[in-house]
């Protein structure tokens, strides 16, 4: 993710000079005009979403506090050859065990979401360090199925 | 015998809801609306006369239960069942059951919908109406080898699918015989998982197939009309995308032979209703039977925007015992017209479904039709498809059609889980496309070169900011810190 620091005295409404100018002041969402097309955004919490042209832009907004504490976060999770459920669902299958040799995109696991059979393969050339999950099991979004250790 | 309909249960959720009802009203027919736990806000459910909940989340005890579904019907005193598309809309017994219970189904009889249902069955009849069919096995596959003898006899590529399907589920290609068994192993999987039925069956596969289709309608009186042809070769994985209608390449001779093998097959099984006839088509325009669909398609508004007329009233028509309201040569098409679907789901990540919040929902204004299943506030859930809303406009040409789809994509506001419209409008942008050359496979093959990394606007971070301030400083007395932190998210994923 890329970071990019605002400064806030930047962030009057002179820095648009005059170019942009609300039109729905509803709470949380609502429309501008901006650079002479209708941009539509909405809050979620710290994430905001615009919509240009039909294309939707995803932004994290962040105090200083909050953005180190996720800098954290991450730099403790990275190089690891975690395979992770990126949304929730069903485990079908588990292909691997513990031991197994596996190459990148060998398929470790297949997870049911939306009536899709998703195949979910290895990141990285490994072993297979733990399965953290059943067949039958239900995951959720983040959830480990499986840890590979490179070798 | 004629009934007049009063009161119709829905028994189906989203778009298609909500476009059976608006017939309704137009007809001055009551609707009855059921849902499941997951669907209680979505607009459907308000859209009813009446809304009655039949059970949790899961389809198999909710959109699936018959016994449920017919429990309300006659609670609310429903005189007719429409099933819409998917869930219990191709299921036979469902169809019985209803006409068991007195209740009149929207749509073909179970027991032809059981002949067309079944791949297998459904291939000799369409081989006794001569309309040409695809080699392939006439029986079910219940064994690997038996599909090794088959790539033996015929080669390879060959194409899996589940006999009970539909859909694309339970749907596989096979190009090379070491994928063979894990291919077979998947396809009676989801087969199994979809429909309750393991059996797959084989056939030869066409190398850059296009599908057409023909709208065909019967009758109990035994009349059988066609309402032209539809384009539905934009595909991913065998779920269409985009469908027009008329199809613009199609050579009039080929037309008139397709056409005619619809509507003769459509009379030769004693089809009554609304259906569609899907072929595949080579290179050189030979057609070849794909299946039928016993109900009503997702992608009938173009159908409906080229004839002027109404399918559901049609429907609804039939099913009261009407003769067919047209002749074939009182049916006519003007103009072209083109249908999106817009899913949640992220094409940068191989077309992930998306559920969550939508945040903000605004349909495109101008000439356009917006057939949608969610406003502001509602859910996307992982328990139903992820088709969130449908974008269909007319036009003069397929030119004009193309240029209008293009705008009206543009004017989509969907905010929240990311969704398909920047695959539809690169793809709708596309050489590829305005000329005609997509066939079945070619977004599986190319959809990475559709796949864009949409950069941010410049200066929309700053506004973000800005936004974000204005926002904190409206809702809380909480002041801002100094600066803000913006990870501009990256569309590709990566980190």
């Amino acid at each position: 993710m890329k970071q990019i620091q605002v400064r806030h005295q930047d962030l009057s409404e002179s820095f648009f000079e005059g170019d942009l100018q609300h039109l729905d002041v509803e709470m949380g969402t609502g429309f501008v005009l901006w650079q002479g097309q209708r941009v539509d955004y909405a809050f979620d919490g710290n994430d905001l979403y615009f919509c240009v042209q039909g294309i939707q832009y995803h932004f994290e907004v962040l105090t200083e506090a909050e953005s180190r504490r996720l800098r954290l976060l991450k730099s403790a999770r990275s190089g690891s050859g975690l395979v992770k459920a990126p949304m929730p669902g069903k485990v079908l299958q588990i292909s691997v065990q513990e031991g197994d040799q596996v190459a990148i995109d060998t398929p470790v696991a297949v997870v049911e979401a939306m009536k899709m059979q998703n195949e979910y393969k290895a990141g990285v050339d490994g072993v297979v360090k733990s399965v953290h999950v059943l067949k039958g099991d239900t995951v959720e979004a983040g959830n480990i199925l499986v840890e590979i250790e490179v070798v | 015998m004629t009934h007049s309909i009063q009161k119709i249960l829905i028994a189906n959720r989203g778009e298609i809801a909500c476009r059976i009802m608006r017939t309704c009203q137009k007809l001055g027919v009551k609707s009855v609306a059921v849902y499941s736990v997951a669907d209680a806000g979505m607009p459907f459910v308000k859209m009813a006369d009446e809304s009655h909940c039949i059970g949790p989340a899961e389809s198999a005890q909710s959109y699936l239960n018959i016994s449920k579904i017919l429990e309300v019907a006659q609670k609310t005193g429903a005189d007719a069942i429409h099933p819409g598309y998917g869930f219990l809309s191709e299921r036979a017994e469902f169809a019985d059951a209803c006409e068991k219970a007195g209740i009149i189904f929207i749509g073909p009889k179970g027991s032809v919908m059981q002949q067309m249902g079944d791949k297998i069955s459904a291939r000799l009849l369409a081989e006794k109406a001569k309309v040409p069919i695809v080699p392939g096995t006439k029986d079910p596959i219940q064994d690997v080898s038996e599909v090794k003898d088959f790539v033996e006899k015929n080669g390879l590529p060959i194409l899996l699918k589940a006999a009970a399907g539909g859909g694309g589920k339970g749907m596989r290609v096979v190009r090379d015989e070491s994928e063979l068994q894990s291919a077979f192993m998947q396809a009676s999987g989801e087969a199994l998982q979809s429909f309750g039925d393991a059996r797959v069956f084989v056939e030869k596969y066409i190398q850059n197939p296009r599908h057409i289709e023909v709208q065909v309608f019967g009758d109990s009186k035994g009349n059988a009309v066609h309402l032209f042809e539809r384009e539905c070769s934009a595909q991913r994985r065998h779920q269409k995308i985009i469908e027009e209608a008329p199809c613009f390449y199609l050579k009039e001779k080929v037309r008139k032979k397709m056409t005619a093998a619809a509507v003769s097959l459509t009379q030769n099984i004693g089809y009554t209703g609304a259906g569609t006839i899907e072929f595949i088509v080579d290179e050189k325009q030979n057609f070849y039977f794909l299946e039928m669909n016993t109900r009503l398609q997702v992608e009938h508004p173009v159908t409906e925007m080229i004839t002027g007329l109404d399918l559901v009233e049609w429907q609804i028509q039939v099913a009261q015992g009407q003769t067919l309201p047209l002749k074939q040569k009182q049916i006519q098409k003007q103009g072209h017209a083109i249908e999106c679907r817009v899913y949640a789901e992220d094409p940068s990540q191989d077309f992930m479904p998306q559920p969550g919040r939508l945040l903000r929902v605004i349909a495109p204004s101008g000439d356009v039709r917006w057939e949608s299943a969610v406003e502001t506030g509602s859910e996307v859930t992982i328990f139903y498809d992820p088709m969130i809303a449908k974008v269909i406009v007319h036009a003069d040409g397929r030119d004009k059609c193309l240029a209008q789809m293009k705008t009206a994509l543009q004017n989509v506001v969907l905010l929240g889980p990311q969704c398909n419209l920047p695959f539809l409008m690169a793809l709708i942008f596309s050489s590829v496309f305005q000329k005609g050359e997509v066939h079945t496979q070619y977004l599986d093959q190319h959809k990475d070169q559709l796949i864009s990394q949409n950069k941010a606007p410049q200066g929309l971070v700053q506004l973000a900011a800005f936004l974000k301030v204005q926002n904190q400083n409206q809702s809380s007395q909480t002041r801002p810190s100094t600066w803000w932190s913006l990870g501009l998210q990256n569309q590709l994923g990566d980190e």
